[in-house]
């Protein structure tokens, strides 16, 4: 084999290494963020307003420079035409430095950039819980010790009453380290989207519960015999998310940690195994067995236009009812107008239908935000950066501007507050003024994807979304409650190393089994069997561990 | 001044790895390379050598300098398997952990089912889709139409370049119930399958897709290798009376054996990197069972914990593995057929 | 003193068996069915790459266009930042090329001599890298310290030496006769010399694989882009073509804000970036593939 490594060769190689490691980790070692406790607030305010308050245009005593991360979102490259970033200068005296990193694979991205060390000052987020890795290194800031210099943050916390969300946010010491975008009105974002026009033609009222869905679909599948009318499209994830508030479990994307407050019995639980679990899943298998479901939707995700291409189905009329966003409605339209031509269909986004648990829908939530490196603790423009943000995401005046642009330039205002676009210009992303010369969205940089939507009133949300939303939000707000949140239980790093480990093959085994029972392959008697073996993986230890976690919590923050 | 003759004269010595019968045109193809008694046991002392070769020393010195920045220096970051790391911290780890994150996927059941689902998967991808390059070039050296042999061949990379959302995106279409597979079972009589959601199904349908795209760009390095092959030894089997199939087996193989060799030996090192992307797009819970490999179980704790420590400890065991496996395909070769790799 | 031979033509001579007769009619068979097979899937991506979005989305694309547009190609190919990424990727992939061929060869030619005291050390130091890497972080740092980051030499030097392609061609180097290096020697060449005027142009065949390896290898790699370079200016085209698909994919599943962006997703933006970074390659590879019919004269040397 390999002869005998020299000596001489592999010590003069390590030699070598050593040198470049050792000046790598002097890089690596300063780039540490500092300790929040040496913040000296009153020299770290260079820039910063005196009297800064809510609701009020921030203006930067003296101008400075702000590093930003920046996804760049596909379609909407920044280009030199852009007004966003000149029109935030002009108005704050803010410069922002930006560093681009591509939409695909953003999160890696961002991931690497803080863990070596390189990151800009400001990170924007797309979820609440990325921030969670980075907490136990020190490398982003505790963002609760500071809002006390965010005037519009707690304005709007306290007037949205949101402040129960916020607690969700702490992590085991009792801090939370993100900043998130706040949404006075919150709905899901996926819910069902149904060919009205079809469920009118059987006679079927638009649904109201999944009982109300099934008869709906019975009387579909007596017509159109060769349908499956319910599909999903996202492997399941979606449609098992939205269903599973009303069967009082959580299921698919909405799965999370996996444990459950039960309220009534006042426990933890774990959702993959209760009562309402089960219900869930014996109605879906009903539904495939009496082939009202496609099956196929439930186990192949969309991507790349593969078999459970659910759009391909609703135009041949095979699927009338599927899980969409009012994105997906445009998506389904657009094949519907392939076959059976515009005007000939009714496709409409309805609230999640209710269940046992009653007309419940998912616990209201966040959207987007933002993380500090903790080396802007050491910077002298500490405060102004904090006022700065707290303008960009949490002033009305702010979020009006960075969705629609220069009031008298690209939008006008009336009286009553009802924004309208100006004919000149376009924003395509909504389907509004299509055609105009520009866009505000591509051309000038408003509305882009990183910053627009963080914090939204119900009014600014309203005012760009399409009449069909609109009536989806309303819906959802007058006639669903939202569940309340599980009670926080923010692990440690040693429980969240175990954490990740116990929960992954009990997640696993719950999502088989689900397709399984629903498919059919496993008969629903065998139910307790499955339980035990979630019960033989460690799932009581699991829920023990987050309980311990709960109940310090509770212990430690009153 | 020397002339030398082309290679038709049979070597003194017949080499102990030729097939059953016919040892004239192994040693024939053979001839260029020293008999093995001659290597050398004895070591040139270094005085010599570096007079002798040292424009040889030069020539690797830059490739060399270029593996140690580009590849032992941020090899230095394993060490994290045996250092806690956090992310945002140092990147050599905050603090000694010693083997807590090898005990960790040591003790953890869910990691070596997953680990038997690679070797497993791997295994198969490997004996599958090693052979299948070699029979379509020698298929395709057989042909004599050049402009034909040309056109299949160009066409045969085309699957190589698609990637793997577009090829994962047609198999579910091909497999899905009113895919064409289905149809044509049906057709036949029999029921639909739904193929993408049974474990059983799945490892064909890896490795058969794995093969399709693999074999046309697989055949290259045997077609270079086909033409370095001297023609005079074929006339010479002609002369000898070998029919084709016979041509084949004496001249040809033998004289791709050192690629087939190398390839060989290197695509068992590899055996266990199967593909991320592709089972991941392929899976799901109901194939979990047979489907779900390494990569993608990692994949799946890190959505919760990115604990890139655990990573980096499994896959120091993944590399080891590797490592073993081709010293040993090495040896073995070196052994059982004369050539190998160094 | 022989005289070089042409080849001889590749014909099987006066008995043409009937068994081979059969055994060629079958081999064509197959081969023609092993194209189809190939070849349907590229056509599908072909048309699906001209198709409306409607026709695609209702699956009525199979083997031609459905309502034929360009419409897609000229939306990406009308955007400045593709041509200048499509240049990057050209230069990437010509001097990636260059610094890999270069690396490559020489150490294969050095570790291809037997003889060589320290041989096993220094093949042991190549394979070693292949099974051992550090990891994101590591690499990621290691360049952002020499400085390295934004510029081209992030993308072309840190794939520059793939073992696998120096294996190969160490074994193609060892298997060239000896008698030709010795004949040269007694000449009075040295190593160096014989690599350039005897080894090189013998080994044609395996230079241009290589060639044509790490070529396609740079073509077709984004991540060293994704992971050293901010600027978009920087990117090669596959990075580009990534966003796109990515951003097109997303809004589908991950639903960017609530009222969906970019309503006409386009189900043929993955048809089209895949025949605009694909046709290149097809586009050169028959330039190459020259040199794998000419292959190496193993004739005779004249005194």
């Amino acid at each position: 084999m390999v002869r005998s490594m020299r000596t001489a060769s592999w010590v003069r190689a390590a030699a070598a290494a050593g040198v470049v490691a050792a000046l790598i980790s002097t890089t690596a070692c300063t780039s540490e963020g500092g300790d929040s406790s040496e913040v000296d607030m009153a020299s770290q305010s260079v820039g910063a307003m005196k009297d800064f308050a809510a609701d009020e245009q921030f203006t930067a005593t003296e101008p400075i420079d702000i590093s930003m991360l920046w996804t760049d979102w596909p379609e909407t490259p920044i280009t030199d035409d852009w007004e966003i970033f000149d029109e935030i200068e002009k108005r704050t005296g803010v410069t922002l430095d930006l560093t681009h990193i591509p939409f695909s694979d953003a999160t890696e991205k961002r991931s690497l950039l803080i863990s070596a060390g390189d990151a800009p000052s400001v990170i924007p987020l797309v979820y609440t819980g990325e921030e969670a890795p980075f907490v136990s290194s020190g490398a982003v800031l505790p963002m609760s010790d500071y809002v006390q210099y965010m005037p519009n943050f707690q304005k709007y916390v306290k007037e949205w009453d949101l402040g129960d969300m916020l607690e969700r946010l702490k992590q085991a010491d009792g801090k939370y380290y993100m900043l998130p975008g706040l949404q006075e009105v919150s709905v899901p974002t996926f819910s069902l989207v149904i060919r009205k026009d079809v469920f009118d033609e059987v006679g079927a009222p638009e649904p109201e519960t999944w009982e109300d869905l099934r008869t709906g679909l019975e009387l579909i599948k007596a017509k159109y015999p060769d349908s499956t009318p319910l599909a999903d499209g996202f492997e399941g994830q979606s449609m098992l998310n939205y269903a599973a508030h009303a069967f009082g479990t959580q299921a698919g994307w909405g799965f999370g940690d996996g444990t459950i407050w039960n309220a009534d019995k006042s426990e933890l639980e774990y959702a993959g195994a209760n009562q309402g679990y089960h219900d869930m899943v014996e109605f879906f298998h009903g539904l495939a067995e009496d082939g009202l479901l496609d099956t196929e939707s439930f186990t192949a995700s969309d991507a790349g236009g593969g078999a459970a291409n659910v759009a391909e189905k609703i135009a041949n009329g095979q699927v009338f009812a599927a899980s969409g966003s009012s994105g997906t409605v445009n998506e389904f339209a657009t094949a519907l107008d392939a076959t059976a031509g515009s005007g000939n269909y009714e496709l409409v986004q309805i609230a999640p239908p209710g269940g046992e648990a009653g007309m419940v829908v998912e616990p209201r939530n966040f959207w987007n935000g933002f993380m500090l490196s903790s080396d802007v603790a050491d910077s002298p423009n500490f405060l102004a950066t904090l006022q700065f943000l707290d303008w960009l995401y949490y002033n009305p005046d702010a979020n009006e501007m960075v969705r629609w642009g220069v009031e008298g330039e690209t939008y006008d205002k009336a009286d009553d507050g009802k924004i309208t676009l100006k004919p000149d210009f376009s924003l395509d992303a909504f389907n509004i003024n299509r055609g105009a010369a520009t866009d505000i969205k591509t051309d000038l940089g408003w509305s882009n994807d990183v910053l627009a939507g963080s914090t939204e009133s119900r009014a600014l949300k309203e005012s760009y979304n399409s009449p069909q939303y609109v009536d989806y939000v309303d819906t959802v707000l007058s006639s669903r409650t939202p569940r309340d949140p599980n009670p926080p239980a923010p692990l440690d790093e040693g429980e969240l190393e175990q954490a990740s480990l116990m929960s992954t093959p009990l997640s696993d085994a719950v999502k088989t089994a689900t397709l399984q029972f629903i498919l059919g392959d496993r008969d629903l008697s065998e139910w307790d069997a499955y339980v035990a073996e979630l019960e033989a993986a460690g799932m009581q230890r699991y829920v023990d561990l987050i309980d311990g976690a709960r109940e310090r919590f509770a212990e430690q923050n009153g | 001044m020397t002339s030398t003759t082309t290679n038709t004269a049979p070597a003194a010595q017949p080499l102990d790895d030729a097939p059953p019968g016919d040892t004239t045109t192994r040693a024939i193809t053979t001839a260029g390379r020293p008999p093995r008694g001659s290597r050398r046991r004895s070591r040139t002392p270094w005085r010599k050598a570096l007079r002798r070769d040292w424009q040889l020393y030069a020539l690797a010195l830059l490739p060399v300098i270029f593996l140690l920045i580009f590849r032992y220096v941020p090899m230095l970051g394993n060490v994290i398997a045996f250092r806690k790391f956090r992310p945002g911290g140092s990147i050599f780890g905050e603090e000694w952990v010693g083997l807590r994150y090898v005990q960790m996927f040591i003790n953890d059941p869910a990691f070596w089912h997953v680990f038997w689902n690679t070797v497993t998967l791997g295994g198969l991808t490997l004996v599958v889709t090693f052979p299948l390059p070699i029979i379509l070039a020698l298929l395709l050296n057989e042909v004599r139409k050049r402009s034909f042999k040309r056109i299949v061949q160009s066409i045969s990379y085309l699957p190589h370049f698609l990637s793997v959302v577009i090829v994962v995106g047609m198999v579910m279409q091909l497999l899905s119930l009113q895919g064409t597979v289905n149809q044509i079972i049906e057709a036949i009589g029999g029921e639909a399958i739904p193929f993408l959601q049974r474990p059983e199904w799945f490892r064909t349908i890896y490795v058969g897709s794995e093969a399709w795209q693999t074999v046309g760009w697989g055949t290259i390095l045997y077609l270079a290798a086909l033409t370095t092959i001297d023609e005079s030894l074929y006339e010479a089997a002609r002369i000898d009376g070998a029919n084709r199939m016979q041509q084949i087996w004496h001249v040809t193989l033998p004289g791709i054996r050192p690629t087939m060799i190398t390839l060989l030996i290197l695509n068992i090192g590899a055996f266990l990197n199967v593909g991320f992307e592709k089972v991941l797009l392929l899976y799901n819970p109901l194939t979990y069972e047979t489907a779900d490999v390494i990569s993608t179980y990692l994949y799946r704790v890190g959505l919760v914990s990115n604990n890139l420590s655990y990573a980096a400890a499994i896959g120091l065991f993944q590399a080891l593995i590797g490592l073993v496996m081709v010293l040993g395909a090495n040896f073995l070769s070196k052994k059982m057929v004369g050539t190998s790799l160094w | 003193m022989t005289e070089r031979m042409p080849a001889p033509p590749r014909t099987v001579g006066m008995r043409d068996s009937v068994g081979y007769r059969a055994f060629t009619i079958v081999n064509i068979t197959l081969l023609v069915l092993i194209c189809l097979a190939m070849l349907y899937p590229f056509i599908t991506v072909l048309a699906q790459s001209f198709s409306s979005p409607g026709a695609i989305k209702s699956g009525q694309v199979s083997f031609w266009p459905v309502e034929f547009n360009v419409d897609t190609y000229a939306a990406v190919m009308g955007n400045g930042m593709f041509w200048r990424n499509y240049g990057n990727t050209v230069l990437y992939t010509v001097v990636g090329t260059a610094i890999a061929m270069t690396l490559t060869t020489t150490y294969a030619y050095v570790l291809s001599k037997q003889h060589l005291r320290g041989r096993g050390v220094l093949i042991g130091v190549a394979v070693f890298t292949m099974f051992f890497n550090g990891g994101l972080v590591p690499n990621y740092v290691l360049i952002s310290s020499l400085g390295m980051k934004n510029t081209m030499w992030a993308i072309v030097l840190p794939g520059a030496i793939s073992v696998f392609n120096l294996l190969v061609m160490k074994s193609f180097f060892e298997n060239l006769p000896h008698e030709l290096e010795e004949a040269a020697q007694i000449d009075g060449l040295g190593w160096f010399g014989i690599f350039t005027r005897i080894v090189l142009p013998l080994s044609k065949a395996v230079i241009a694989t290589t060639i044509l390896f790490y070529s396609v290898a740079f073509w077709n790699d984004w991540f060293g882009a994704f992971l050293y370079l901010d600027k978009n200016e920087l990117f090669p085209v596959t990075l580009f073509l990534r966003n796109i698909i990515a951003g097109a994919s997303t809004a589908a599943t991950e639903s960017a804000a609530a009222g969906g962006s970019a309503a006409d997703l386009n189900p043929n933006i993955q048809s089209v970036t895949m025949i605009l970074t694909v046709i290149p390659i097809l586009a050169v590879y028959p330039f190459v593939q020259r040199y794998f019919v000419s292959g190496v004269m193993l004739g005779s040397v004249k005194g």
